[in-house]
């Protein structure tokens, strides 16, 4: 926090531009209810079904060229399980300072402060989304944090150059061992250019944790309705975590070379339909002859009472940014407006405020699905305030021996109620 | 005042002589000339802002507000900036046929295909093009009389076909005014011929001049829903080059624009 100070003061040092104040407020409750089940890495279900209530206030505050977003957030306001706790958290997400001013005759653009920097494309998963990744495709609430950053930009005729120092400790969140020993100070450099229909990005990042990492980009489109995405990173360390002899438990590791590559489809119709496929490979992940080891060595320590701790230890490769090395997503939305091309529903007006979403990760080297749906409903829309009412299913399936089939987490029921003023 | 670089060069052409080759005959160079002055009274700068508000009524009652500053420029480029409180921090670029969304509070612009910008609530598309000129083609069908505020004006009946990937309607039926070209009526017609609305001009004067001051689009497909778009302030004005760069979509702040 005191080099965000010290940031801050750096920045109210330079030139400031009269702006309004102005705020936005979101709140979300959100309610749910998980079927649990006996899993080989996670071992027996301690209840069938548990139940939470959560909640979240943000405020988006701008003003002199600051900006800050600060979430107030309380988990578990309400639990059915014995052992659950609430806790609640103030949590400044961003609070960042933005101008602009000339060095050497070149109008560069300045960034300072804590901001959630993200340069990935792609919609299941984004490589280079290097500084803090988004937990992605949340059926709850969740909260992100931004890192600590210093950026310079230079804008020209066909994009930006970008210079960027970035420390990502500071966020106020607990998260997972891998998470916490990923936290890394690093300086790097971006390129991102519009080129005709195309985007093209190009970035290499040093840190002390990865020790240099190169990673792309392309989106194009191909005509009105098509456009693809593309996109790749190759980092020189990476921290995992590896499985020993039956008797050492799964510990967090260096490795060397890791590498993502994804490519993706983008369609829509006038209708409304829009579908995105696309398939990533992740290195740092776990292989299927790995995950086969960990399941049947923690279903075989579960057994045993002594080992138990050994046999937990397996679990934690499902804390890797991705669970398996292939991943397939297939999206589908239906805008809200598209109920009006039909006849039934037409004049049903209300249909108008409904957003269905399927969301279908598959893994092609098991066989798991994790399969999400959403229902969107516009309940109240002014201009000045709106409430959403939002149902969201997440199931955990597939063929019989499949990882995602065999998480602790069977079924997850949301409703969620979203306001904005 | 109506004097933009299009019409200008228009009027440069017709001039010199090049009817026959650049409009192919002298009845579509008219045409092309009458959609220009129609353009003029909706825009008439070659770099805008246009503060418009946008009433949605269902069953003819109020039922959502919008307001949007757009900032138009020559080629097709514009930056929507969406401020009514619930869309606060939302913002559209339009490059040509290149399409941005940043939605409110996000870092992320999400590239979108022509497809996709046509999709949602529809008034965003027919806030945010201000000109028929650059996005369709357009012919002389007809001369017609209608029935205005309860007087007959005669008018002429054009057909305008796309010409970009990214235009709102496949095809508009649009109705001039014969003496003045300011535009009376048109109908909007979707790729699959369906006509979506009709939308009805208001005139009015905006900083002195003669301007169309809000458009009511009646909703052809369903019946109960009506738009009133208003434009309360068309101003000539450029921003920075640098708004029209995707990658600055994240860091201009909305509140100022």
């Amino acid at each position: 926090m005191k080099n965000i100070l010290v940031l801050a003061g750096v920045a109210l040092a330079l030139p400031l531009y009269a702006q309004p104040l102005s705020f936005e407020w979101d709140w979300t409750l959100s309610a749910n209810s998980t079927t649990h089940q006996d899993s080989s890495l996670l071992g027996k279900a301690s209840e069938n079904n548990s139940q939470a209530l959560d909640a979240l206030l943000d405020v988006e505050v701008s003003a002199f060229n600051w900006t800050g977003l600060i979430a107030a957030k309380g988990s578990q306001v309400w639990a059915s399980s014995e052992q659950a706790e609430y806790q609640g958290e103030l949590i400044a997400q961003e609070l960042f300072w933005q101008g602009s001013a000339s060095v050497f005759d070149l109008p560069i653009d300045f960034t300072l402060g804590k901001m959630r920097l993200d340069w990935g494309v792609g919609y299941g998963y984004r490589p280079l989304d290097v500084f803090k990744p988004y937990r992605r495709n949340p059926v709850g609430i969740q909260v992100e944090e931004g890192t600590l950053t210093a950026m310079s930009s230079y804008f020209d005729d066909q994009g930006e150059w970008s210079l960027v120092y970035s420390d990502s400790s500071y966020t106020q969140q607990d998260g997972s061992q891998l998470e916490e020993e990923s936290e890394h100070q690093g300086i790097g450099l971006r390129r991102y250019a519009l080129v005709g229909d195309s985007e093209w990005q190009a970035l290499a990042y040093y840190d002390n944790v990865r020790h240099g990492l190169i990673g792309g980009s392309i989106v194009t489109l191909l005509d009105s309705a098509w456009a693809v995405h593309s996109s790749a990173l190759y980092q020189r360390r990476y921290l995992s975590y590896q499985q020993a002899g039956i008797d050492a438990p799964v510990s967090l590791t260096k490795e060397d070379d890791g590498y993502q590559v994804l490519a993706g489809l983008n369609w829509a119709n006038a209708v409304g339909n829009n579908i995105i496929l696309e398939y990533w490979y992740d290195s740092r992940s776990w292989s299927q002859s790995q995950w086969n080891s960990a399941q049947k060595r923690a279903e075989t320590l579960w057994k045993q009472p002594a080992f138990q701790g050994l046999a937990s230890s397996y679990a934690q490769g499902l804390n890797h940014a991705n669970l398996v090395q292939h991943n397939v997503m297939f999206h589908w939305q239906l805008d809200s407006s598209a109920w009006s091309h039909w006849g039934w529903s037409q004049q049903q007006l209300w249909m108008n405020k409904l957003t269905p979403t399927l969301d279908v990760l598959f893994a092609p080297q098991d066989g798991g699905v994790i399969a999400t749906q959403w229902l969107d409903y516009q309940a109240y829309d002014s201009g000045d305030t709106s409430i959403n009412l939002e149902m969201a299913l997440r199931f955990m399936t597939g063929s019989k021996d499949a990882l995602y089939a065999n998480l602790s987490d069977k079924r997850m029921i949301f409703l969620n109620l979203k306001g904005r003023f | 005042m109506f004097n933009t670089m299009k019409g200008t060069l228009l009027i440069t052409l017709s001039l010199f002589g090049f009817s026959g080759s650049v409009f192919g005959s002298e009845e579509s160079r008219d045409v092309a000339t009458m959609v220009v002055n129609a353009d003029n009274y909706r825009q008439g700068y070659d770099a805008a802002k246009v503060v418009s508000k946008v009433q949605l009524f269902e069953h003819a009652k109020l039922d959502k507000t919008r307001e949007y500053h757009v900032y138009t420029r020559l080629n097709r480029e514009s930056l929507v900036v969406f401020k009514s409180q619930v869309e606060e921090g939302q913002k559209m670029l339009m490059l040509g046929d290149n399409y941005w969304l940043l939605m409110p509070k996000s870092r992320r612009p999400i590239r979108i295909t022509p497809m996709q910008k046509l999709l949602g609530e529809a008034s965003v598309g027919d806030i945010s093009t201000l000109t028929w000129s650059e996005d369709y083609h357009a012919s002389l069908v007809d001369t017609e009389e209608l029935e205005v505020e309860s007087n007959a004006v005669l008018a002429h009946k054009l057909r305008l076909r796309s010409t970009t990937k990214g235009a709102s309607y496949d095809r508009i039926d649009l109705w001039l005014d014969t003496e003045t070209d300011f535009p009376l009526k048109a109908d909007l017609y979707l790729r699959s011929g369906k006509l979506a609305k009709r939308a009805l001009f208001q005139a009015g004067e905006l900083n002195g001049e003669k301007r169309v001051v809000s458009m009511v689009l009646l909703d052809k497909i369903q019946p109960a829903k009506k738009t009133v778009i208003s434009y309360q302030e068309i101003t000539p004005f450029e921003l920075e080059d640098k708004y029209y760069n995707p990658a600055y979509l994240t860091r201009n702040v909305a509140a100022e624009l």
